[in-house]
């Protein structure tokens, strides 16, 4: 079986641990939040779906899609 | 307030193989420009028809503002071209292919004949995809034009709004303005100090053109500028090609009947065989 590959808006693979930064301003239905672009966020996690990543951001688990964050 | 173009997109759909890919690049699109996103259907209005749309956009994993749907029926250019006046359309998304065959390049596909007489911007798409791929170099036209302003000013927004990292402006010298017989030595140091002082003059209006653009949308892009020596419209298209850009944007151009296709000038060159997605920017202040 071929490892997943998780890629960030610009195609760059993204690895459990990696940090990110929000690419678009994103509004968070459920916890009623609004992420502003340009957020770093540290130590991401990867998920079984490769347009999925797991992060905290203000303590929050939230899951972002790839194509919203750019490798730092 | 912030600069936005794009605040309405317009996609007219059929139910074609591709439809699925389209849709999702569009909704993508739309979600990227932060826009609302009106779907035109073109077409016999039926309930599995519906369902099936409905279907699709609800498998959407990246769901635009506002979706609207309309089903029309009639010409699909006309019907079309009327929507995007109706809505208050800014960029229209059509679905193109790579090169017209002879006939079409005459008559016109639907694609182009819509690119012709949009009244608002156009984004055709080569390839679009169920997943993302990325828009990492934009090329953009600096042609010596009022309408090249806003040209730039809207691939700098779609740059940043597409998260790339590149963006390169043309400024093409036309043949005539370097054009020189040199026979010796004499003439031959006068042609490159003409063609020196062309680019430095051609890099000074391209770096004006930029210093006026917000720094909000330039900071995180890495911007530079080329100069290509040849015929307008047709030199841009092929360092799109050569440098594999992903985006190309160009000046709209005056409306265009059948007997200018015989006539072939700027826009025509890039319509005849598309390097790359292309978008092109109708000035909404110098028509």
């Amino acid at each position: 079986m071929t490892p997943m590959t998780v890629t960030d808006a610009n195609g760059n693979n993204l690895e459990d641990g990696s940090s990110i930064k929000l690419a678009k301003g994103l509004k968070v239905k459920d916890a009623g939040i609004t992420l502003k672009r340009g957020v770093v966020v540290k130590n991401i996690r990867l998920t079984d779906n490769k347009d999925e990543i797991d992060c905290k951001i203000n303590k929050t688990k939230i899951v972002l899609r790839t194509e919203f964050v750019q490798k730092r | 307030m912030a600069f936005q173009p794009f605040k309405t997109l317009l996609f007219g759909f059929a139910f074609s193989p591709s439809l699925k890919a389209n849709v999702y690049e569009v909704t993508r699109l739309a979600s990227f420009f932060n826009s609302k996103l009106v779907f035109v259907h073109v077409g016999e209005k039926t309930k599995e028809k519906e369902t099936e749309f409905n279907q699709l956009l609800k498998k959407c994993p990246v769901k635009p503002p506002l979706v609207e749907i309309h089903w029309k029926s009639g010409e699909p250019v006309r019907v079309l071209t009327g929507s995007c006046r109706e809505f208050g359309i800014d960029l229209l998304l059509i679905g193109a292919l790579k090169r017209e065959n002879v006939l079409k390049y005459y008559l016109g596909s639907i694609a182009r004949k819509l690119t012709r007489q949009a009244s608002c911007s156009v984004l055709l798409m080569l390839k679009p995809s169920v997943e993302r791929s990325p828009c990492r170099h934009v090329v953009v036209n600096g042609f010596d034009s009022p309408k090249t302003q806003e040209t730039v000013e809207a691939a700098f927004y779609v740059a940043d709004s597409l998260v790339s990292q590149k963006i390169t402006l043309v400024e093409e010298i036309s043949e005539s303005r370097v054009a020189i017989s040199v026979d010796d030595d004499r003439s031959l140091r006068k042609a490159t100090l003409r063609k020196e002082k062309i680019d430095r003059q051609e890099k000074r209006r391209v770096t004006d053109i930029i210093q006026k653009i917000p720094l909000a949308q330039k900071k995180d892009l890495k911007w530079e500028t080329q100069s290509v020596f040849g015929r307008r419209g047709y030199s841009i298209g092929h360092y799109a090609r050569v440098v594999r850009a992903d985006l190309l944007v160009m000046n709209a151009q005056k409306k265009t009947g059948f007997f200018s296709r015989f006539y072939t000038k700027d826009l025509d060159y890039i319509l005849a065989e598309l390097p790359t997605d292309v978008l092109i920017i109708q000035s909404r202040t110098n028509g």
